[in-house]
């Protein structure tokens, strides 16, 4: 009996291995990302050799995109632990030569695919000061009905990479669509 | 009226609300993705506390090195009970915010709070 991979399993190994080699990604998680996995990131955060402000604010994207799935994602998974279906999906951290880039990948429902991405504009919209009275604002108004979040995690994401919000949509059916997320934060910053 | 303690963990914070000394403090990190599981407690317990204390003062001491966006929301809430009681009843509030001295973003966060909220407020580096 051969023990041999298959010939796609090995492409697409190798496939993987370059695509998160090319893009410096030293985290990738797929999946039902538990507080665990979260807690773990945060060590590992805080052992690069970066600014320890930088590393605080790389862990609160992941946290904040982390529950976002958690809460939003139309992909679910049953857990264990939280005994009930949760969100599942993709968060990467990785560099390039100007940027730590953490990013998220969930499927959404197609509504809410776009109000993420008008949220994002209306964000990027905002000069600094704006943003920190929206912040306010949004978080001093009442908890929404059916939604366990505070409302302000995208707004937290941009406020804390100092930099626009990158996303992207890809559809997948009438109902369905692939949001990617991207937060980039300057290695310039606290240097 | 008891004390409640929560022992902290991970990815929540220790807290003490002493009835006695009309002292409350949270410490640590929170990111438990259903903040109201560690919350909703807290809240009840202060709520009730107010209604019920002979204590002129209470103390808020907030003391965190992470906190998430969620965990944010229910600090607020808190702040909003002590505004309420300060008014209502007279309990005069003090929120002491804590941070490392090399935090900016803590300090920031501290300062906000600060603009935010008709309260006595101390912003305390450590």
């Amino acid at each position: 009996m051969s023990m041999r991979l298959t010939d796609e399993e090995l492409f697409s190994m190798h496939k993987f291995y370059q695509f998160v080699r090319a893009n410096s990604m030293s985290l990738a998680f797929q999946g039902i990302i538990s507080q665990d996995i979260l807690s773990l990131v945060g060590t590992t955060l805080r052992k690069k050799p970066n600014s320890e402000i930088v590393s605080k604010r790389l862990f609160s994207i992941v946290v904040e995109m982390a529950q976002n799935i958690y809460h939003y994602s139309a992909s679910r998974a049953y857990s264990e632990k939280d005994k009930k279906e949760i969100g599942v999906g993709v968060i990467t951290i990785g560099e390039n030569k100007d940027h730590y880039i953490v990013n998220s990948g969930n499927i959404a429902t197609a509504h809410d695919a776009i109000s993420v991405a008008e949220r994002c504009e209306y964000i990027n919209g905002l000069a600094d000061e704006e943003l920190k009275k929206f912040h306010k604002k949004t978080l001093r108004e009442p908890q929404r009905a059916d939604k366990p979040g505070a409302n302000v995690g995208l707004i937290v994401m941009s406020r804390q990479s100092e930099n626009k919000l990158f996303y992207d949509t890809t559809v997948i059916n009438d109902q369905h669509t692939f949001i990617t997320l991207s937060v980039r934060v300057s290695k310039k910053l606290f240097m | 009226m008891e004390n409640l303690h929560i022992n902290a963990t991970d990815y929540t914070p220790e807290i003490h609300l002493n009835a006695k000394t009309g002292i409350l403090t949270i410490s640590g990190e929170s990111y438990h993705d259903q903040t109201m599981v560690i919350y909703k407690p807290v809240l009840e317990w202060l709520q009730e506390f107010l209604d019920s204390t002979e204590k002129e003062e209470v103390i808020l001491n907030l003391k965190m090195t992470y906190y998430n966006t969620v965990s944010s929301r229910r600090f607020l809430e808190m702040i909003e009970l002590l505004e309420l009681y300060e008014q209502k009843r007279s309990i005069k509030a003090v929120v002491n915010w804590y941070y490392q001295k090399d935090d900016v973003d803590m300090l920031e966060s501290g300062r906000e709070y600060y603009d935010n909220v008709n309260l006595a407020f101390n912003l305390l580096p450590y």
